[in-house]
């Protein structure tokens, strides 16, 4: 693989690689460490990069690799991201858009509670909108298994929306 | 009470991981809307979370330290050829950081100069801008960065070839029609009459050949026989595109 082309895979994914480090690592700056990383891994095999089907699959899961590996030393360490949703006036009501915030807030502390494999199909399909059979295929699983294990992820945070919340006023 | 039974069925299946990417971006767009959305409102933050993560991206930093690692390392790996992408990325961030430094701290002395420098300001932020949304995976915002050098005079030489590229190989047609309109203001630059008339082979709808020969008269292009001809073999042309090429190749 010659240079332009690696440098445009690495243009086309380093957004997207990113997202995913800091969905698995909470913090921007270690996110930013891994992605780079793994692009360093990618040059250095870039000979053999033609041999790879799919060079992007290869890269996350060089990604998914240091994550894991980096994960295991600790629990993640999550910061907020910088959300729209303040912006969002139109929303019907200040108080609403408060609710939302916090709701948003429970759902990534949910989502952390994951197991990895779900996170990871979580992720894929819901923020980068891979296709099912993508992530099949990248992840190396059956497409069944991917369902469910994206099943079992919905459920399990849209659990976290029917929780009783502190902050609203129970009806009587 | 219909549509909130339809998305409701929606949800179930989506909760299911039966959903397909299209009926997602349904439900997407469904939970954007800004007023109360009734028994629904409760299923807002999931999607408001995804959208929320869609939004983010790497630092700028983080892109040109990327940048300059792999040119350091292409340059000890002795490779012959340059690294379009990233000095174009690389140029922007820098043509920008230049053109605001210069802009702040040259104070021009008279309003030509000033505005010379504003010109160069927003020419450099543009194209900039251009670069940062070309890629981006909704048309949308690929139509907003072909827009972004309408109307500049002297767009950087990136710009253009950013231009032709969305032109040849965008997948959308209304991203390519756009670039075909934008870069018709450049008409007069040779390479752009020369892109123009080297896309006709590549596009593969009658819309946008019909669109470049029309642009290419307008233009006044010098049209390339060779071209032409070659695109008559072509057995599943456009009947309208055939008849228009031959017209054309009696005028050559």
């Amino acid at each position: 693989m010659n240079t332009p082309h690696f440098q445009q895979i690495v243009l086309n994914l380093t957004d997207p690689l990113y997202r995913y480090a800091r969905w698995q690592l909470g913090q921007r700056n270690e996110a930013e460490d891994m992605v780079q990383e793994t692009f360093l891994r990618l040059w250095k095999m870039r000979a053999k990069l033609r041999q790879y089907e799919n060079v992007e699959a290869l890269a996350f899961t060089v990604l998914r690799n240091l994550c894991i590996d980096k994960n295991r030393k600790r629990k993640i360490k999550w910061s907020p991201l910088d959300t729209a949703i303040e912006k969002a006036n139109d929303l019907p009501s200040p108080q609403r858009r408060m609710e939302l915030q916090e709701e948003v807030q429970e759902l990534e502390q949910a989502a952390q509670q994951l197991p990895e494999q779900q996170r990871t199909i979580l992720f894929m399909r819901n923020i980068e909108g891979y296709e099912i059979k993508e992530i099949a295929q990248i992840l190396g699983l059956k497409i069944n298994t991917v369902e469910v294990n994206l099943s079992r992820a919905r459920r399990s945070l849209s659990q976290t929306l029917k929780r009783p919340k502190p902050w609203k006023k129970q009806k009587k | 009470m219909e549509e909130t039974k339809k998305i409701k069925d929606l949800l179930e299946r989506y909760y299911d991981g039966k959903t397909s990417g299209e009926e997602e971006r349904d439900l997407a767009q469904f939970f954007q809307q800004p007023h109360d959305l009734g028994e629904l409102e409760t299923h807002r933050a999931i999607f408001q979370q995804s959208a929320d993560w869609q939004a983010q991206t790497a630092s700028a930093a983080l892109k040109s330290k990327l940048f300059q690692q792999f040119e350091a390392s292409s340059k000890s790996a002795q490779f012959i050829h340059l690294p379009r992408t990233w000095i174009r990325a690389a140029a922007a961030v820098l043509l920008c950081i230049t053109a605001f430094g210069l802009g702040r701290m040259s104070r021009p002395t008279n309003t030509g100069e000033e505005l010379v420098g504003l010109q160069t300001e927003v020419q450099s932020l543009r194209t900039m801008m251009m670069m940062a949304l070309i890629d981006k995976p909704r048309a949308s915002e690929r139509i907003r960065a072909v827009r972004m050098v309408e109307g500049l005079e002297q767009p950087a030489l990136e710009a253009i070839e950013l231009l032709i590229k969305a032109m040849n190989e965008d997948e959308n047609i209304n991203v390519r029609l756009a670039s075909i309109e934008v870069l018709f203001a450049f008409k007069h630059l040779p390479e752009v009459q020369r892109a123009l008339l080297l896309s006709l082979p590549l596009q593969d709808s009658p819309m946008v050949q019909m669109e470049l020969l029309r642009m290419l008269m307008d233009a006044g292009a010098t049209l390339d026989y060779g071209v032409l001809q070659e695109m008559l073999k072509d057995e599943q042309l456009d009947p309208a595109i055939r008849q228009q090429l031959q017209q054309l190749l009696k005028s050559i």
